[in-house]
This record gives C-alpha cells, structure tokens and sequence, in this order.
C-alpha cells in the first residue's frame, strides 16, 4: 500500500512540476477570446504564451505570414487548426505536440491556472 | 487327551492354509472364503476405494469480500512538454522591472531563435547597426534614442517600415502619449516588448544617469 501510495504522490507531484508556469503571466500572453458564445465554464479561453514560442523564433518566423502583429485580427477557431491552419502549422505532431483532444488544457487554461477539463 | 490336544493346533493351521490360499485367488473366490470367516466384509471390488474426504462444515460464513475491480488503463500519455518551462523563465535574464530582458538574451546566446518556422532558415535581412536620435525641443534629458540593431536582430525591415513608421527620422510624430495608447512604438511596446512605463531609461539614456 504504501509504494503505491508513494508513486501516486511523486506522479501528481511531477504533474505539477510539469506544468507551473501556466499560472504566470508573463507579458506577451495573449488570451484568444471564444467565438461561439460558449460558457467558459465549459472550456476556457485559449491563451498563447508568447515567451516559449520566442525562445525558438524571431518574430518573422509567423508575423506577418502566418499571424498578422494585432490581436484579434485572425479568425483562429478549432476548425481552422484541424484543417492545419495558423498554429496547426507547427502544432501537428511533427515540430510540436498536435492540436486534439488529449492537450486541450496546454492552451485552453483557466484564470485561475487550473485545468479546464 | 492327547489326540484333543494335538487337533487345536491343527484346526488353527489349517485355517491359516485356507486364508493364505484364499489371498492368493481371484477377487470373488477370496471374497468367498472372507466372507465365510470373518463378519462385514465388504463387497468385493470395494476392497481398495478410497475413502472420500472429509468436508468439515464452517459454523460462520466467510466475511464478504468485494470482487476485484475492472482496472481502467488509459492509453499511454505523451506528455506534451519535456521542457521545465518554469526553470527555463526563471534562468532568462532579466530587465530592472522583472521582465524578461529578450536582448540580453540574445546577446548573452541564452536563447538561439530561428528566422522561419523551417529550422534551416537564415534571416532574409541584416542586422542594421543605426541609432536613430528622436530629440524633443527644450527637452534634453528625454532625448531618446532608438536602436536598429536589436529591434532587426528580431524584425525584418517590412515589419515596421512603411506601416507603422516612415523610412524617414522625425517624419512621425512620436509621442508617449500615443505610445502608451498603443500606437508607433506601443504597437509592440507593452505587449510582447518591454512596457514604456517601465522601461524609460532604454530609450531616454540620459536618465540611466552617468555609466
């Protein structure tokens, strides 16, 4: 009982290491607004952190070919990342985790810092 | 006397001959000669059954025990992120207000962006080393001085010129006040770049004090 125990403390301990910054707000997050009219209790707002996509692009890497530099100005909805549009293009699985059900709470992340699911 | 004390003997005797001949017969003729001997002999082919085993009958029922339940295994988890993203923010360097000084870590090769979304892409413009001076009039220690270098480690040319800004020094007028309102400089400037409110002395140096 008690190694299991154990591993089931260390696993979510790991989870939360795994996942901290999700709370901060760093400058340059950018909250994507839902469209649909949907509660958000369902699921939260999308929000891009622009600081982990600057560690590994300049900013011409997606503005303006991708991404036009005003928030808001793109129509960014699940349909369009599933047809591989906008952050699809990176976000496939290949160069990036891939846009699905299993990584909804990486960018739908509540206000509070928790996960929306 | 003595003939009735020499039959016992042999009575005995040959009741012992008839039993050891009997042994040796076949099942019914041996259950034959038992039978006729001794009492409650059993019924031959029985001779070697094995007694059935004892089943004691417990006073109480066993204390209830639950079935096992159907363990639920999830598919293996990828996890999205091998990265300390925290660790990773912690170790950039940065600027007095508490921001992430993104030049510094550029200059300091903390960090090594890419140009394009392709890894093998080379930046399509060059670093262009130009100070542009944007001095007010009777102002001397909010001169600002705004430099190319680190916005074109990051930018391209058409980034900025000609939407935002004039190829031209002193074409706009730049003010904080539409800075802070988001325009010029504040397209960028306290959004994904440092904050104008504060970070004054990057672009007004002369109150960074003497160095």
């Amino acid at each position: 009982m008690m190694p299991r125990l154990a591993l089931c403390t260390l696993m979510l301990v790991s989870v939360g290491l795994a996942f901290p910054s999700r709370a901060d707000k760093v400058l340059g997050d950018i909250t994507i607004p839902r469209k649909g009219g949907e509660s958000p209790n369902v699921t939260p707002e999308a929000v891009f952190p622009h600081w982990k996509h600057r560690l590994y692009f300049k900013c011409t890497a997606c503005h303006e070919g991708l991404f036009q530099m005003k928030a808001g100005a793109d129509n960014i909805t699940m349909d369009a990342l599933r047809n591989g549009k906008y952050c699809a293009v990176c976000h496939n699985g290949k160069t990036a985790f891939q846009v699905g059900f299993e990584y909804c709470d990486v960018c739908h992340v509540a206000p509070n810092g928790r996960s929306g699911k | 006397m003595h003939g009735k004390r020499f039959l016992k003997p042999g009575v005995i005797l040959a009741l012992l001959f008839t039993l050891a001949l009997g042994s040796g017969c076949a099942v019914e003729t041996r259950h034959k000669i038992l039978a006729a001997v001794f009492e409650h002999v059993p019924p031959a082919g029985q001779q070697n059954a094995e007694p059935a085993p004892y089943v004691g009958h417990p006073r109480r029922q066993p204390p209830y025990k639950p079935p096992p339940a159907a363990v639920v295994r999830l598919k293996a988890y990828k996890p999205a992120f091998k990265f300390d993203w925290r660790g990773i923010l912690l170790k950039l360097p940065k600027d007095a207000a508490g921001g992430v000084d993104w030049v510094a870590a550029l200059e300091d090769d903390k960090i090594e962006p890419k140009a394009g979304l392709d890894p093998s892409s080379q930046d399509l413009y060059p670093v262009m080393p130009l100070d542009v001076q944007l001095d007010p009039k009777g102002l001397p220690m909010f001169d600002a001085t705004f430099p190319h270098k680190p916005h074109t480690e990051w930018l391209a040319c058409d980034s900025c010129h000609p939407k935002i800004f004039k190829m031209k020094a002193g074409a706009d007028p730049i003010t904080m006040a539409k800075i802070f309102a988001g325009e010029y400089c504040g397209r960028c400037h306290g959004k994904v770049a440092f904050e104008p409110t504060t970070g004054c002395a990057r672009c007004h140096l002369a109150l960074a004090g003497p160095q």
